[in-house]
């Protein structure tokens, strides 16, 4: 019996396997050309188990460098970083690198980056499992089911990477990432270059691997479709977190410092500068709301 | 590529104890061959001995140990007695079992019975008698012989161990007048075996040593085997001495093998290191390019360990299939230095050594593997992602470079100053080449960086970007570590072959004299000096190929020789031994009461500048130093020249004096008819010797084929720097097709891409074989006095230990050449397939 077959899928199973991701202080300083940089500036984060998240931003933001230590490729400088129970700031290199092999699946930008180009399909999704095999996993899914899953046609499964499609080989990178049947899927830029009808294509398999197995996925994306569907977005902004979009409304996120980054459009409105002043519309109730007031001479 | 290097990795490790091997069993077989036959075996002679107390020859092979037995064909018994014929000849009659199957049989038939004999015609006649006709007393106990047949001896080698039985011989009697001498055959029953019969003759056994079946173990083995007779011999349990050339053999080879196995494996591990390089070039190249795979592994969650199966699992292949062809390779060339290069004959046979020695190879790649990966390993997965390693910046020096820079040079260093001697000083110019090579690796960013800035001033654009490839690139600096180590090596080890051969010409052609050299003795006594001359003229009056020379020695070993020659024709014929030329005119001078004499500086004849020496009169000669040059021809100890026609003016004794024919030409024709004319003047020993025969002597020795293995060297060190130059190609085609790409979008033309490639290859090989040509060069400086040229040196001084410039030059063009073009042919493919998949 594999993971993905009716019975299991009917009694919930793959619902509970989703990791829950939690980041706390998150810094990272990094250094280039003799300079001190810092690409995270503390950044804090939830997502629940089987959560779906798109990380947005400008170029240099910091949110591939936030998804790079989520993949336990990169140590931060200061914070926590929790998948599920494990710190992987407490992890050595081989227990994160067995981690990411079995509990974390990551789709790096660029398909091809994520299969290696002597295999076929089908190999590419084994050689995946081949890291949670060799630790006595017996669990695992079919290579053909967890291409069916993401929506590979059974023609292109025994055809080298490089003669398949552009949509399917990043369909089939995704399915590489939840080949192990992970816990959370990191994917950056899982759409770029693709066209519309293809990215719908990738968002639906990353749905499909969310709604069937309940696996945690967190995407960084430039592309507003993509964001649109992932129904929570957070706009990482100058190494923090600017804004969360939840339901399509963009929401302020008030820092660990008392900041409140404000978005574009407001700040427009807004300017750097401005005094305002922020009264409870109820003193007596704060969760009846707040009242943003600009402060003029005389007040 | 990485199963090429192993392949040659281990030929290299598995070859060095097949070689060491061959070239032991080819000094054994060599030493033997060189012996004259009739030394070439082991005798046993029981003496002149009545029946009662000989051994008889069966009794002597029972107790010839086998180890001595295996050493040849079965043993020969002999029993003879020499005897007197009635008209005074010495009959040397022989019951030699078998002699009859190696004659052939002109008349009559062979002995059979007791008293029967066979002859050669010669011998018939000088005994005046005839096949059926007795011959008068000359059997063991007196009794009288018949002769019952003639024979022939069709050659004198392998059996008769160049015993002529056919001539009539003169041979030294007791007063040592030579007393004319034939061989007489006859039956064994000849000989008494009564043991009340006072009669005596002599049992004796021989082993012809066969050269072939002499090897280092089997020579071991005879040294006891000969302890063992000679303690049987010793404790008079065995009535026998024992004549045997093994003891002398041993004595000469074991020299020879401490030489071989040293020499050998020195030259080997250099080339051993010299691949080690290229095989860690080789596997960083190999490993570079398995960036994104490992990177892969590692998000896969395969951590170190598994990546590491991978690369191993993947490499495994090329180097099993590698060590096998390695192993096999180093058989056939083992084989093929045996067949076109050692003595014919020269055995073989599978060694657990090689195997043993692949082994190791094997080890070392294994090593060399695992720490190649080590760096890769241990990357963050993000650095392996990147589409090429971090760029090379600054003065770049790593600890284990400057360990091995550091040591390299405290080596070379006590080599010159002499402190290290030995064969050791074959590896200096590896250590040259190594502080050179780290050394330049090291500051190569630095030297590009600056390169850059001047070019980009004067808007040099191709050569900016040629030195922007070679400073980033991490394999330029192994492939100029690779091509300064390989380049010192092919010049060094050329230089040394080169100055070998010449070592050995020049010493053969002195101790000979000249091209060829016609000794010229007699058995009675010495025809007058002038006979000599008068030969030399009959053949050759113009003297232009032939001259005399008249030795007087002293009656002290130690005391002054004295060499008559022709002073005109000396200048013509003589061998100059590499040395400026002897000024043979000053000894025309007449002036003075003093003969002019010309003294060798390595051993003149007396401390002070006039002399007395042997001359040809009864009293010795006063001579009169006019020059002394670093040596003479011949190179006799303590010996002079001086002008013949004086010499001869002095006297005409015979005694203690020796003459010579010196010959500008080794033609058997015309040294023919020079032995025939010397024979016809009177003179019946003929012993024609050339410097070519004695250079071969030189040339198969341990230190001679030593040396020449340079050549096998040089071969592979330049294959190295060839497959260097492709190796770092290769290694940079990912980075150096983003690099390109990148420049082109950037608006650089892809004639200046081109150009820059090509560059790049150019400077490389240039810079590459300019500082190996350097090392190689000072490490010949270096080592030169160091190097055992020969086996056992010669004792006057005509080594020469120098740089030969013009091999070093030549090897250089050739490399540049050979380099320049692998490297030409390289950068235009890879800049057209760059410009390809540009376009």
């Amino acid at each position: 019996m594999t993971m993905y077959d009716e019975a299991s899928l009917a009694a919930g199973v793959a619902a509970e396997r989703g990791l829950p991701v939690r980041v706390t202080g998150l810094v990272h300083i990094y250094r280039a050309d003799g300079h001190d940089v810092a690409a995270l500036s503390g950044v804090d984060l939830t997502v629940p188990s089987g959560g779906m998240l798109a990380l947005l931003g400008p170029s240099g933001a910091g949110k591939s460098t936030l998804l790079s230590i989520l993949a336990g490729l990169v140590r931060p400088s200061a914070g926590h970083v929790f998948v599920g129970a494990d710190d992987l700031t407490r992890l050595s290199d081989g227990e994160v690198d067995a981690l990411r092999g079995q509990q974390v699946g990551l789709v790096m930008q660029g398909a091809s980056r994520n299969l290696l180009p002597f295999l076929n399909v089908r190999q590419n999704v084994e050689y995946a499992q081949l890291a949670a095999r060799r630790s006595g996993r017996t669990d695992l899914p079919d290579p053909t089911e967890v291409l069916e899953l993401v929506g590979v046609d059974a023609d292109d499964m025994q055809r080298p990477v490089d003669r398949v499609s552009a949509a399917t080989r990043q369909l089939v990178a995704l399915a590489a990432a939840i080949a192990p049947a992970p816990g959370l899927v990191l994917a950056d830029e899982p759409t770029s270059a693709l066209p519309s009808h293809d990215t719908e294509l990738v968002v639906d398999a990353l749905h499909r691997v969310n709604d069937n197995l309940g696996t945690t996925v967190v995407v960084v994306t430039h592309d507003e479709a993509l964001a649109s569907r992932m129904g929570r977005t957070l706009t990482i902004r100058d190494g923090r977190v600017g804004s969360e979009g939840r339901g399509g409304v963009e929401l302020a996120v008030i820092g660990p410092d008392g900041s409140l980054p404000l978005p574009p459009h407001v700040l427009e409105q807004l300017p750097p500068g401005t005094l305002v002043r922020v009264d409870p519309v109820d003193e007596a109730d704060p969760a009846a709301g707040w009242t943003v007031v600009l402060w003029q001479e005389g007040d | 590529m990485v199963g090429f290097v192993v392949m040659l990795l281990v030929t290299s490790c598995a070859v060095t104890p097949l070689l060491v091997r061959s070239l032991e069993r080819a000094m054994v077989t060599a030493r033997v061959s060189a012996l004259p036959p009739a030394g070439r075996q082991i005798q046993l002679s029981s003496g002149l001995l009545p029946a009662a107390g000989r051994p008889t020859p069966q009794q002597l092979q029972d107790a010839l140990p086998a180890a001595l037995q295996r050493l040849g064909p079965a043993p020969v018994q002999e029993e003879r007695v020499e005897t007197s014929a009635r008209n005074g000849t010495n009959v040397i009659l022989s019951a030699m079992v078998g002699s009859c199957q190696h004659l052939r049989l002109t008349q009559g038939r062979c002995p059979s019975k007791a008293g029967e004999v066979i002859l050669s015609p010669e011998a018939a006649r000088y005994l005046n008698t005839r096949v059926g006709a007795r011959v008068a007393a000359p059997g063991p106990n007196g009794a009288d012989v018949t002769l019952v047949g003639l024979f022939q001896q069709p050659d004198t080698g392998g059996y008769w161990a160049g015993q002529n039985v056919h001539s009539v011989q003169r041979i030294s009697g007791r007063d040592g007048v030579p007393v004319p001498t034939v061989y007489a055959f006859t039956a064994g029953a000849t000989f008494p075996r009564d043991v009340n019969s006072p009669a005596t003759s002599e049992s004796r056994l021989a082993v012809m040593l066969d050269p072939s079946k002499m090897t280092p173990t089997s020579l071991r083995q005879a040294v006891t085997g000969i302890a063992q007779l000679n303690a049987l011999a010793g404790s008079g349990k065995l009535n026998a001495t024992v004549f045997e050339p093994i003891t002398q053999v041993n004595s000469q080879v074991h020299h020879d093998l401490d030489q071989v196995g040293v020499i050998v494996p020195l030259m080997m591990v250099q080339l051993l290191i010299l691949l080690a390089i290229m095989l860690w070039l080789v596997l960083r190249s190999y490993v570079d390019r398995r960036r994104p795979e490992l990177a892969l592994a590692r998000i896969r969650g395969q951590q170190v360990d598994g990546a590491r199966r991978g690369v191993i699992a993947e490499l495994a292949l090329p180097v099993i299939v590698g060590a096998v062809a390695g192993v096999v390779l180093a058989y056939a060339a083992d084989w093929l230095v045996r067949a076109l290069w050692l003595p014919s004959g020269t055995p073989g046979g599978w060694s657990g050594w090689a195997f043993a020695a692949a082994g190791a190879g094997l080890l070392l790649v294994a090593v060399e593997v695992l720490l190649s990966l080590r760096p890769a390993l241990r990357s963050p997965v993000t650095e392996l992602m990147r589409a090429v390693p971090a760029r090379v910046s600054g003065l770049r020096l790593r600890p284990f470079e400057l360990v091995a820079a550091l040591l390299a040079l405290v080596l070379a260093v006590l080599v010159a100053t002499k402190s290290l001697s030995g064969v050791v000083a074959l590896l200096s110019p590896l250590f040259v080449a190594i502080v050179f090579a780290v050394v330049i690796a090291a500051v190569l960013p630095v030297l590009a960086s600056r390169w850059i800035n001047r070019s980009l001033r004067r808007g040099g654009t191709r050569s900016a970007l040629t030195a922007a490839q070679l400073g980033r690139r991490p394999a330029t600096r192994l492939v100029l570590v690779a091509l300064v180590v390989a380049c010192a090596m092919t010049v060094f080890t050329a230089d040394v072959v080169a100055r070998s051969s010449a070592n050995h010409g020049d010493r053969a052609a002195v101790e000979t004299g000249a091209v060829s050299r016609i000794d010229a003795n007699s058995t009675s006594i010495l025809p007058p000096t002038a006979s000599v001359l008068k030969a030399v003229s009959e053949v050759d009056p113009s003297h232009r190929t032939f001259t005399p020379v008249v030795e007087v020695r002293s009656p002290s070993p130690d005391g002054p020789l004295t060499m008559g020659v022709i002073p005109d024709d000396m200048a013509r014929i003589a061998a100059t031994g590499g040395q400026d030329p002897v000024p043979w005119d000053k000894l025309k001078s007449q002036a003075g009461a003093a003969a002019p004499a010309i003294v060798a500086g390595w051993s003149t004849p007396s401390n002070s500048n006039e002399f007395t020496a042997p001359s040809l009169g009864f009293t010795d000669g006063t001579y009169r130093t006019v020059a002394t040059v670093p040596f003479l021809p011949e190179a006799q100890q303590h010996g002079f020249v001086t002008d013949l026609t004086r010499l001869m003016q002095g006297g005409d004794r015979t005694d203690n004096v020796t003459t010579s024919v010196l010959a500008t030409t080794d033609d058997p024709a015309q040294l023919g008819r020079m032995t025939q004319a010397l024979k016809a003047v009177g003179y019946d020993q003929i012993d024609v010797r050339t410097a070519a025969q004695q250079r071969r002597i030189y040339d198969q020795s341990a230190s001679g084929w030593g040396l020449q293995l340079g050549l096998f060297v040089a071969l592979i060190s330049t294959l190295i720097g060839v497959l260097a130059l492709v190796a770092v190609l290769a290694a940079s085609s990912r980075e150096r097709r983003a690099d390109l790409r990148a420049l082109r979008e950037a608006g650089v033309p892809q004639k200046t891409l081109r150009g820059a490639t090509i560059l790049e290859q150019v400077v490389l090989t240039v810079s590459g074989v300019a500082l190996g040509a350097i090392a190689g060069i000072i490490g010949t400086h270096i080592a030169g006095p160091l190097i055992p040229w020969f086996a056992e040196p010669p004792d006057f001084p005509v080594t020469q230990t120098s740089v030969d410039w013009a091999v070093s030059v030549g090897v250089v063009v050739a490399l540049l050449v050979a380099l320049g073009l692998a490297g030409l042919i390289a950068g235009l493919l890879v800049s057209r397939r760059e410009g390809a998949a540009g376009a």
